[in-house]
This record gives C-alpha cells, structure tokens and sequence, in this order.
C-alpha cells in the first residue's frame, strides 16, 4: 500500500513541477527586461544574458535543466539580487519552520486536553463551551488575529515586540516568536479539537471500551485505551491542514515581518522574480503533497484497517 | 409550505436567525454600500487625517484624511463580490466535472480524478499567489486561482454522488427509455446532488472570503485605492501604533462575516442534512 502510493506520488510532483514551470513561461514579458530593470542595454549583454538564464534554448531544455539541478538542491540565481535561489531559502526557511513547528505543538498541547473533555463531557456546557469557542476561532483568520495581537500586546501592553525575528536562543528569540506561534496554534486548535472530540466519542462508545469500563479499569486507562484510535483521524485532519499552515505562516511571517518564506514569496511575485517563485511554489506543492503521503503512512499504523 | 418550515427554523433556532440575519445585513450593505455610506470613500478630507472615530466620522479618518466607516461600507460588496463569484466558478466547473467524470467512469473518471489531485497538491492561497505571478495582481486573477482550486473537492462531491445515482434503477430505466445522456445528468442525477452542492458552496464562501481578504492583504489581490477590507488592513498596518482604529475596524468586519457565515453555515446543514444531528 505504501509502495502505492509512493508510485502515485512522483507523477504528481511532476506534474506540479511542470504546471508551476510553464504557468511561469507564458508570463507577458521577458526575464530580461527584470533582469535589467528596464533600462536600455545593448543587444549583445541582453544575449549574454540569455545564455546566462538558459533562455535561448527551448521549453523542454530549459525545464530538463532546472529540473536536473534542482534535484541536487540548485534552484537557479534569482533575478533581483543575483544570489542562488538555494541560499535565499537557506536564510528564510528556518525562521518559517520554527514558526510552524512551534505553532503545530502550541496547537496540539490546546486541542488534545479540550478534544478528550469535550468528548467526555458531550453535551454538557463545557462541552458547548468548547465547541463554541472554536468556532470563533475558526472565523479569525490568522492575520487579523496577528494585527489584532500586536495592537493589544505590543502597542496598548507593551509585552511582547510587534515586528522582527529576534536575536540568539534566549528570551528575545521567545519573544519574538511568541505572538507568532500562538496565532498559528490558535488558527489551527479548532479543526484539531473538533475531530478529535468526534473521533473520541465514536470510540467511547465502542464495544472494547464499554467493556474495559466494565472490568473496573480507571477513567484515565480507558481514555488510553481509545486515544489511539480516535488519534487517526487528527492525524488525517493534520494532513489536510498542513496546507492552511504554511499558508498560515506564509501570512503570520508577512503580519510580523519575521523574513521567512512569505515575504521572500511576495516579494518575488511582485518584482517578477520568477526563479525564486518557481521554487518556493515548488517546494510548497512537494511538502504539501509528501505530507498527505506521510499522514496516510502514519495513519495507516495506528490503525491498520485503515491499509484499505 | 417549504416558507412555514423556514419559519419555524428561525424561530426555534436562534443561533440561525442571528447569524442569517447578520448575513442579510451583509448583502444588503454590499449591494447598496455606495447609497449607504455618508461620503465617498475616496474623497480626501484635507487636514482632517489621522482623526480618531467621532460623531463625524464614525470610525475615524486615515492618512490622507478618507472617511473608514464609508470605505468599509463600499469594500464590503468587494469581499462578498469576490467570495461570490468564487463560489459560483467553484460550484460551476466542479458540478459540470463531476457530473463528467462520475457518469461517464472508467478511464476517464480515472483521469480527470488525478488531474484534480494535482489541483489539489496546492494549498488555496497559494494558487492564488501562482496566478499572480502570472496575470499580474488584482481581484479576477485571484479569484480564477482560488475557485480552480477549489473546484476538485465540489468534483468529487459530485461525482461520488452521481457513481451512486447511476446504479440506481430510475436511470437505468431513463436509459431504456432512450433518453440522452445529458437529460439523464441534468434532470435526474443533477437534482439528487443538489443538497450536497449546496453545503460545499456554504462551506467554500467562507474560505474565498477569508483567502481573498488575505490576498489583497499581501498586496495581491483588489489594489487601491478601491476599498477593499483586505488592503485596508495592510495600509493600516503601517501606521497602526498611531491609528489602531484603521486597523481594528477592518478586522472586526472580516471576523464578523466569516463567523456569520461560519454559523450560518453550520446551522444550515444541521437543518439539512439529517445525519449530522446528534
């Protein structure tokens, strides 16, 4: 079944890879003209140029060529600035995973706990409190929340700064992720609680567990006992959210001018600085596509019948 | 009769009836908004910048002097416009997908599925941020990207609906009656998905709105100085330690339509689909 869909899996990145590249192609405009800021040069540094980027070859070469480096990790020189691509990433790609890492956990340690007691308590008013509550949660999208956040705990506070990624591994580094972190984990707590409040309550009323309540065993055992399989669907629902969180950290970075990804992307769309966008949305589709590959692997171990 | 079941809908459900009605205020507020507003919202009031909301101007002024409360008003038919015409491109292509594929199966099904995954291996936004490298910025390129992306889930809605509808006997004995393909789709496959195409577009709005605002956030999607609630918040977030309110209030009007709607949304289908009351 992995092999499966390990098969299914390359012609997809393929595909994407292909789509993203040409979409990029059939841009009204030339390279060059970005490559030159517009300005008037003569034809013979335009044809260096040319050579330069690969773009006196054809389609196929040029996508053969790019696809070839960028397996070994070479993306191309950006445009703008004249740097590889690789090292662009290599500069904002750890504050975007810290940003998401700690955003992912942040909304686990929330949606684990209220999930179990929602489940537990169904229909009562914590319960409803719960459900309430991620539903407003689910209605904030991340960059009000982050705006909303830094006039409160910045500008009216006085906490936490607004802006920036901080420096070292100390307090300032925490402080300034702080905010970050908890708008991601909050924009991300409510898909997580609700599936595995439903995921528990199916599970709890299940034969085995009605009859592991009746031998005596603890409520705190019993809830052991049915964790696991109701922790598959949150894994699913993880898969499927993987693409709202780096959309979400693309716009919490962008909120909190943190310099990750997000602003590396929007900065490219709007200079035309394709090398660079073409990677990033590669990669985005990659990490996207191979997390979906992942979370059925790891689902299908915690609960085999879900091979099927 | 259909009017009576509403009705008492409303009445016994409170949660539907506030959040339908925020809905209709909404609507209206788009469709009339230009009517509405007390000035013109990008008429520039010399020497009257950076006012903070008063009897005049309700919700403050911002830098160069525009009223907030009547560019909030007009931005709002940008937000549900934009939602809006998602949905229906969405709803749209992905019926006609669907109803393609799972009537005709096999091979085809097959791959026009699988080219629907690869629409898939994008996340919303970030279609949307493709087609703005392509088309350049602004509201129609954004919308496209979104609603194609969109489009394979209300696909494949549609098509597992129309895999079932098409074992059943009533099209079996359509075809024996020798009726063409397309009458068998329409009149009779097409009204059993309705219930279902329905609670996806409720679901869709919701999303477009919010994946819109953030794209003309980003400087992506509807540029200035048309309103739009989205752009607004990213010019107030230069000035934002002077001028909270150019901030605050934008976000609140996101917030209280997407939860509007999100309650909506969520009633809606609890009053249709049986299955989910429990």
């Amino acid at each position: 079944m992995i092999a499966q869909r390990l098969i299914a899996f390359i012609p997809i990145i393929i595909a994407v890879s292909i789509l993203i590249f040409l979409a990029l192609r059939v841009v009204p405009g030339d390279p060059v003209t970005v490559l030159t800021a517009g300005s008037p040069v003569p034809a013979e540094v335009k044809e260096q140029l040319r050579r330069e980027f690969d773009l006196d070859k054809p389609l196929t070469v040029q996508f053969w060529n790019w696809a070839k480096n960028a397996v070994q990790g070479d993306f191309g020189i950006s445009l703008k600035t004249r740097e590889p691509v690789t090292e662009l990433l290599g500069e904002t790609l750890p504050i975007t995973l810290t940003i998401l890492i700690g955003g992912l956990i942040l909304s686990m340690l929330i949606s684990v706990p209220l999930g179990v007691i929602a489940a537990l308590r169904q229909g009562r008013l914590s319960d409803q409190l719960i459900i309430g509550a991620t539903l407003v949660t689910l209605s904030v999208p991340v960059f009000t929340a982050g705006i909303l956040a830094i006039i409160v705990f910045s500008f009216w506070l006085g906490w936490l700064p607004p802006f920036g990624r901080g420096e070292g591994f100390g307090w300032d580094r925490v402080s300034h992720l702080l905010m970050p972190w908890c708008v991601l984990g909050l924009a991300m707590t409510a898909a997580q609680t609700n599936t595995l409040r439903a995921g528990m309550i199916d599970v709890l009323n299940r034969e085995y567990i009605l009859a592991a309540e009746a031998r005596g065993l603890s409520p705190i055992a019993v809830i052991r006992h049915g964790f696991r399989t109701a922790m598959v669907p949150v894994v699913n629902i993880l898969g499927v959210q993987f693409g709202y969180m780096i959309v979400g950290t693309v716009l919490v970075d962008f909120v909190f001018g943190m310099g990750g990804i997000g602003q590396l992307l929007v900065d490219a769309v709007n200079q035309r600085d394709y090398p660079v966008v073409q990677a990033i949305l590669v990669c985005i589709a990659v990490a996207f596509t191979a997390t979906t590959l992942l979370v059925d692997i790891v689902a299908s171990r915690l609960d085999p019948r879900y091979a099927d | 009769m259909r009017t009576a079941a509403v009705l008492s809908a409303l009445r016994r459900d409170p949660a539907l009836a506030i959040s339908a009605g925020l809905v209709v205020i909404f609507v209206i507020i788009a469709v009339f908004g230009p009517w509405i507003a007390p000035q013109d919202p990008n008429q520039i009031n010399p020497g009257s910048n950076y006012l903070p909301p008063s009897g005049d101007f309700w919700f403050g002024t911002d830098r160069s002097g525009r009223d907030l409360f009547s560019r909030l008003i007009v931005g709002t038919r940008m937000a549900l416009l934009g939602a809006f015409a998602v949905v229906v491109i969405d709803v749209g292509l992905g019926t006609v997908y669907g109803l393609i594929a799972g009537y005709i199966g096999g091979r085809v099904d097959n791959i026009m599925m699988r080219i629907g995954d690869i629409l898939l291996s994008f996340p919303a936004l970030i279609m949307g941020v493709l087609f703005v490298a392509i088309f350049g910025p602004g509201l129609i390129p954004v919308v496209v990207g979104l609603a194609l992306v969109y489009m394979p889930t209300a696909a494949r809605v549609v098509r597992s609906q129309a895999r079932i509808q098409t074992k059943e006997q009533y099209v079996e004995a359509g075809r024996l009656l020798g009726y063409s393909p397309l009458r068998i789709a329409l009149r009779h496959v097409l009204p059993n998905c309705l219930s279902q195409i329905i609670v996806q577009a409720s679901i869709v709005l919701a999303y477009a709105v919010v994946d819109l605002a953030a794209l003309s956030f980003l400087g992506l999607g509807v540029q200035p100085p048309t309103p739009d609630w989205g752009n607004m918040l990213a010019e107030a977030q230069k000035s934002m330690l002077l001028a909270p309110w150019l901030a605050i209030f934008p976000a609140l009007a996101i917030i209280i339509l997407v939860l509007a709607w999100n309650v909506f949304g969520a009633r809606l289908r609890y009053h249709l689909d049986p299955t989910e009351r429990r």
